[in-house]
Order: structure tokens, then sequence, then C-alpha cells
């Protein structure tokens, strides 16, 4: 057994190496996972998020460092200053494949720094560097000075300002542009006055098991994925194809939610980003999907290279704002990276509060900030990047922002994180999803939108408010929450079975474990982050989704009239509890704890 | 005749090239395991596999004093037996593509896995290809001209 922990105490700048024990690598994978059982054993969850009692656990999945297609993701949990939940997020990026090699699967972060701090694991050595040079920097600069000041080849974790300024939308960005976006874990790093962290993996991964199933089942996989269509696809668009599919289902979030189709979403779709901006495609670490879109934009006489745009960031600072010039689309969600925001949080912040200017409950703005006025969002995301004026209001967040201005009703989040791009009055599952994600709105956690939207057996079938759409997430969401734990992405998730997930483990660690168990691993996952959330506060009137979505139909598009029904959606949430075997305030039952073995 | 052949504009940096070379040769993963390295350039998406290219009248070869590296088959061809570990061929290469293993067991240097390279196999991106001779050029020549001609 030889997963490792890197312990490292910011305090008095200690650090010591742990061994993880077979029994709750077998409970609780690796990745956000182990990251979730840190939190839950070490840290209170009545504690404040940004107090130097919170602990930054980054993991990797134990595929992470091998020839496994993209299985190398980094998960960071922490307690989030966005929601007050638990809160894990994930990058691709070349962190977690650098840890791995490193031989180190978690890092946990403790205590705080007086002074800026930067890391440098350098094998077995951790190195405490002075980071007041790359204080104030933006991440890409802070990426490069870091790998100036460590190693031309080490890999990277570095917060912007808007970490340091302790913003709750805040990230962390892995290699200065792969983004651990949501959830404000660039906030918790500032909070302890860790401006980065540089790695230098000088280990290696052997074999526990059998080599030679390992080699099979990979090349049954590469098999899989060099004939797959859909892979091509998305080699050619990435996630920014979706803005079509989305808009096509009348699921596309416009203008602060006031409608759910963007009429002239074409020209923010993934054709438009390939044929002006598109200068290659980008890969993570281990992947051989090339998801990543590499775009080049000219603006006040500057040329940018951005990593991005993502299908999210183009709805976050296009359709949620209507802004429709992909020009400022990818400059919004290019400085969002560099000041080191959560695109969503951003996007959706600046969409809140030009709806609260239309509507005139914010006057005393410098320049007007109206629905679809690109110029005005890139000043406000500086405002917010440099904290300056309202951009002291915008980078705490929609709710806060909107709560400052006295209409709280006017964010649209769930637990105070905003909704991404999937319209739950359009797609119904995905608001049981948000309501009842543990992390505040999220479309990674359950994703409905596969069985509602592209698979679904008929274009209204995401209208219906059917009870199997709560079976579908609760599988969604256990089956994620293993992907999670595993480091496995989600664009390439769909091509393993769960069988595969054990082979592999079997073959590269020697470690029997059933694929019932996996599953299992994934809902005890998720019932463990519950249960954390549950005693941090949260409780079912949280578990709900904003008065917009209940009480505002949609205007245009394929969804025209339809708003949530609150009534079905009270009838499903009863339902989801039940199914998962928690009671009708959303504790899990202590038989339930009991079955999943968790104390 | 074949040789291996890099398109840098394809390569995406995942480095699963390095994973397949060190698991084909020493059932392990490491970077420093593994014959070819992949460097990033000055911006965050370019990159730049490097691998021995078997030169001709090779640097490495003159370089060492043993008879351990020896131009055979348009390949440098590498005998750990012979080898005393005195690196001079790391010294002697221009690119720096001949070094020792972390533990100074021998030395690594590209073999072309006997004429069926695990880093072609598993590049998806087509970045690293393995070709006839006079095919590589015109890949990238061909390439060229869709620039020319205002194509990505």
């Amino acid at each position: 057994m030889s997963f490792r922990i890197l312990r490292v105490n910011l305090s008095n700048r200690t650090y010591h190496v742990e061994e993880l024990s077979e029994e709750i690598f077998k409970k609780f994978l690796l990745g956000r996972g182990i990251g979730d059982y840190i939190l839950y054993k070490e840290v209170n969850p009545a504690i404040d998020p940004y107090s130097s009692e919170n602990k930054l656990v980054f993991a990797t999945g134990p595929f992470s460092g091998t020839t496994v297609p993209g299985a190398a993701r980094l998960s960071a949990v922490t307690k989030s200053p966005l929601t007050g939940t638990i809160t894990s997020t994930k990058a691709g990026g070349h962190f977690g494949m650098e840890m791995a090699l490193g031989d180190y699967h978690v890092i946990i972060i403790e205590g705080a720094s007086d002074s800026p701090v930067y890391l440098f694991i350098k094998g077995d050595e951790v190195i405490f560097g002075d980071a007041s040079k790359l204080w104030g920097k933006t991440t890409s600069e802070s990426d490069t000075l870091l790998k100036k000041l460590t190693h031309p080849k080490s890999k990277t974790l570095v917060i912007g300002p808007a970490g340091e300024n302790l913003s709750p939308i805040a990230g962390i960005f892995v290699d200065g542009h792969r983004a651990l976006g949501r959830g404000g874990a660039g906030g918790v790093m500032g909070s302890k006055k860790l401006k980065g962290i540089a790695i230098l993996g000088k280990s290696k991964i052997g074999f526990k098991g059998d080599a030679e199933k390992y080699k099979d089942l990979i090349n049954k996989l590469y098999g899989y994925l060099r004939q797959s269509e859909g892979l091509k696809r998305f080699k050619a668009f990435g996630t920014t194809g979706n803005v079509r599919t989305i808009n096509l289902a009348g699921s596309f979030p416009t203008r602060n939610f006031r409608d759910s189709y963007l009429e002239s979403y074409e020209n923010i779709n993934g054709t438009e980003v390939n044929r002006l901006y598109l200068v290659k495609a980008g890969a993570c670490a281990q992947c051989p999907v090339s998801c990543n879109r590499i775009t080049k934009v000219e603006y006040d006489g500057k040329t940018y290279l951005v990593s991005g745009p993502e299908y999210e960031t183009l709805w976050s600072f296009g359709g949620a704002t209507g802004v429709t010039d992909l020009k400022y689309v990818i400059l919004a969600h290019h400085l969002a990276n560099e000041y080191g925001f959560d695109g969503i949080s951003l996007g959706s912040t600046i969409a809140c509060l030009m709806d609260l200017y239309e509507n005139g409950h914010v006057k005393d703005l410098p320049f007007e900030a109206k629905f679809g006025d690109g110029e005005a969002m890139v000043k406000l995301i500086e405002l917010a990047g440099k904290n300056e004026g309202i951009g002291a209001l915008i980078k705490e967040g929609s709710l806060k922002l909107a709560s400052h201005f006295g209409h709280p009703e006017y964010s649209m989040s769930v637990k105070g994180q905003e909704i991404p791009a999937y319209d739950p009055r359009g797609i119904k599952g995905m608001g049981i999803g948000y309501a009842t994600s543990t992390r505040g709105a999220c479309h990674l956690r359950g994703f409905n939108t596969s069985q509602e939207v592209y698979n679904a057996p008929d274009p209204e079938y995401r209208l219906k408010y059917t009870d199997e759409k709560v079976d579908f997430l609760i599988h969604n969401q256990n089956m994620r929450a293993l992907q999670d734990s595993l480091g496995v992405c989600a664009f390439v998730g769909g091509y393993y079975e769960l069988e595969d997930y054990s082979t592999l483990i079997e073959s590269l660690w020697g470690i029997s474990i059933s694929p019932e168990d996996l599953y299992r691993a994934g809902e005890r996952v998720w019932n463990i982050e519950n249960l954390y959330n549950r005693k941090a506060g949260i409780s079912r009137v949280h578990d709900t989704l904003p008065e917009r979505i209940f009480s505002l139909p949609v205007k245009s598009g394929p969804s025209s009239g339809e708003a949530y029904d609150k009534s079905e959606f009270e009838r499903l949430l009863n339902l989801y509890y039940e199914k998962r075997g928690w009671n009708q305030e959303g504790w899990p039952e202590f038989s339930k704890l009991k079955e999943l073995g968790i104390e | 005749m074949r040789m291996l052949n890099v398109n840098y504009e394809k390569c995406t940096g995942c480095r699963l090239c390095e994973m397949a070379c060190s698991l084909g040769h020493f059932t392990l993963f490491s970077h420093w395991f593994s014959r070819i390295r992949v460097s990033k350039g000055k911006t965050f998406f370019h990159f730049y596999p490097q691998f021995c290219t078997q030169c001709g009248d090779a640097y490495c070869v003159r370089a060492c004093p043993t008879g351990a590296l020896e131009r055979k088959f348009n390949l440098v061809h590498y005998d750990r037996n012979k080898c005393i570990l005195c690196r001079q061929c790391t010294f002697a290469c221009p690119w720096g593509l001949i070094y020792p293993d972390p533990e100074m067991q021998f030395m690594i240097k590209c073999d072309l896995c006997g004429g069926d390279p695990e880093c072609v196999k598993i590049c998806l991106q087509d970045a690293i290809t393995f070709v006839d001779v006079e095919e590589g050029p015109d890949i990238k020549q061909f390439s060229n001209v869709n620039k020319m001609e205002g194509g990505r």
C-alpha cells in the first residue's frame, strides 16, 4: 500500500508524510472522497471558512501518472466561504499527474502563514519560499514567476488577486489557466497567505498487480477512443458546441434568468469560436481528448492568448449578461482567469448587477451597465479584480451583492453559489439537482441533462416532473462522486465500465475492490458531504431554488411559458430524500449511515 | 525506411507518450525513465516532444569510449553491458537526448521500440507519427501550404 499524504502546516512551517490505510482507501478512494473524509474528521463544520482552522486538501486519483486516459484530475476540498458547505472542486492540468509521480496522492494544507508564502515540493523535500514578490500578480504571471523561482519543469497551483482579496468566488489555477473554480477555494488559499504551490515529481509508479491485465484493458480503451465519433466532435468543438444544443432545448438562462433562450446564440456558438478565434486545441495531462480551446483575441491594441472559452463561460459572460459579441465574451473569460475568479460565478454576479441596474436598484455607477454591454462587463471585471468601487461588492458573489442593494431575490444562486448554464425551468431534473447538490448549485454533481436532453426519449421529456428523474439524479450524483474520487474526467467517464475501474485499481495497486463496492463508495462520498453540511447548519429550507425559477415563466424559445411548479418541486424533493434514505429535513437516517459504515 | 516524426503544432503536451514509453520499456510510470520528453515552450500551449533522432554520424557514438553506442541498421544502438556510465554521451549530444536513469544504472535513449513505437500508438493527436522518411517533410510542407492559404 503506498498512497502517501503530505501534511503541511503553514503556521509553524513544518511538514510530514503519512500513509493512507487500505481500509480508508476502499471506503473513500482518493480525490474528492478522501478530501471529504479528511475534512469530516478534522475540520469542525461550525468554523469560519477563512479561519486558520479550515484546511485545504488537494488530492488526485489512483490513476494519475499512468496511461489511463483522462484520469489525472485534481480535487481541492475545503469548507466553502461562499456556501458554508463542504466544497470540492476539480481541475485538469498537470498538477495532479505531477503529484502522483512525486509519490504524493494527497496534500493537506493546515494553519495559516503571517506573510505571503509559496511551497516548492521537490521530491521528499518541501521548501517554504517568500512570495511577497508574487503577491498581487495575475495567475499567469504568478505561474511563470513561480516556475522561474523553482524549476522550469515544475507544475504549479496559484491564486490571483481575487484569492488574495478573500473573494468567496475566487478559484485556484493549475499552471495559471486551468481552474479549481467553484466554491471559493482560492479565497481559502488567500486567507492562508499561500500564493502558490510548485511540485516536481521525482518518483515513479510501479505495478503492484498484473501489468499485462492493465495493458490489455488500456489497449481496449484506446481502441474505443480512436473510433469514437463523439470524441471526434469533442476534439473539434470542446464544450462550446453545447451553446446550440442547450438553446435548442430552451434551457440557456438568458439575461439573469429573465429568459431561457438567447435569440442570437449563433453569434457565441462553438462554430464561431472555431471560425474566428481558435488557435489550437489543448489538453490536460494524460488526456487524449483535447477539449480545451486556445484562442487569440485582440482588444484595445493588445493581443491576448486565451485558454478557453468553455461552454460555461460562453454562457456566463454571454447568455447571462446578454453580451453577444464573442470578442468581449472571450476577453471576459480571460480576465476572470487572470484575476483568479470562478468564471461561472463572476459572470452570473455581473448579470445580477446588470439586472439590478436596469431595474433601478443600483444608481451610483460611474458608467451604464445594461444587459448586452460588453464594454461595461469588461470594466466591471477589471474593478472586481482590482477590488475597487463596485468591484469590491462584485467579488463577494451575487447573493451578497444583491442583498447589499436590498434585493437578494436577484441573485440566481442556491446556498449562495450561482446556478450554471442549464436552466431548471427547461430541464426539470436539473432543478432537484441544484437544490440538493452538496456544494450549492452545480451542474457537475447530478448531470440530468444527459438523460433529459442528450439521450431523451422525446424533446418534451425534459419538461416533465416524473419520478424516474429522481432515480437518474441519484445515480448521476453517485457516479460523479465516484469518478471525482478516482480523478476520472467526466468527458471520458462514459467510456469506462465500473469493472474497468476495479481492474485498473487491482492491476496498478494490488487492491481488490468490487464494482459494487466502488458504486457504494460513490454513495458514501455523497452521504458524508451531506452529513457535514447538515452539521454546518444546512437544512431543508436551503435545499431550494431561487424564487424567479418558480414564479417567472420563460418568455421565448422552446421552453416558452415554463416555470418550475413549486408543489411538484416539493414532491420531488420529498421523494429524493426518501430514496436517499434521509429524513424529511435532509439528514441521513442512522440506518443509512450504518449501512454505509459512516461514523 | 521509417522515422519518428513530430508535428509540434498538434502536440497538446498531455505527456501520455512519456508514460507509455516508461511503461513499455520498464513496466513503470515516470518522466525520468521515459526516452521521450515533452518540454513546454514560452506560452502555455506550445509543447515540444523531444527524442533521440538516431543521428548518422552521431556525437554520442564518437564520444563513447567503450563502443556501448554504435550505429547499426540506421539506429544508434546502446549496449548496456558495455556501458561504464561515464555519461560523456549526455554531454556530447547537442540536444541532451541521452541521459542516465535517476538511479544511475544505465543510459536512456530511444530505440524505436524495435519498430513499433509506444509513443506513436498512444498519441491520439497524431502529433508523433512513425512514417516513411519521405513522408515526414511532406506533412510539414503540407501544413505550411495550409497556413499560407490562410487555413489553420
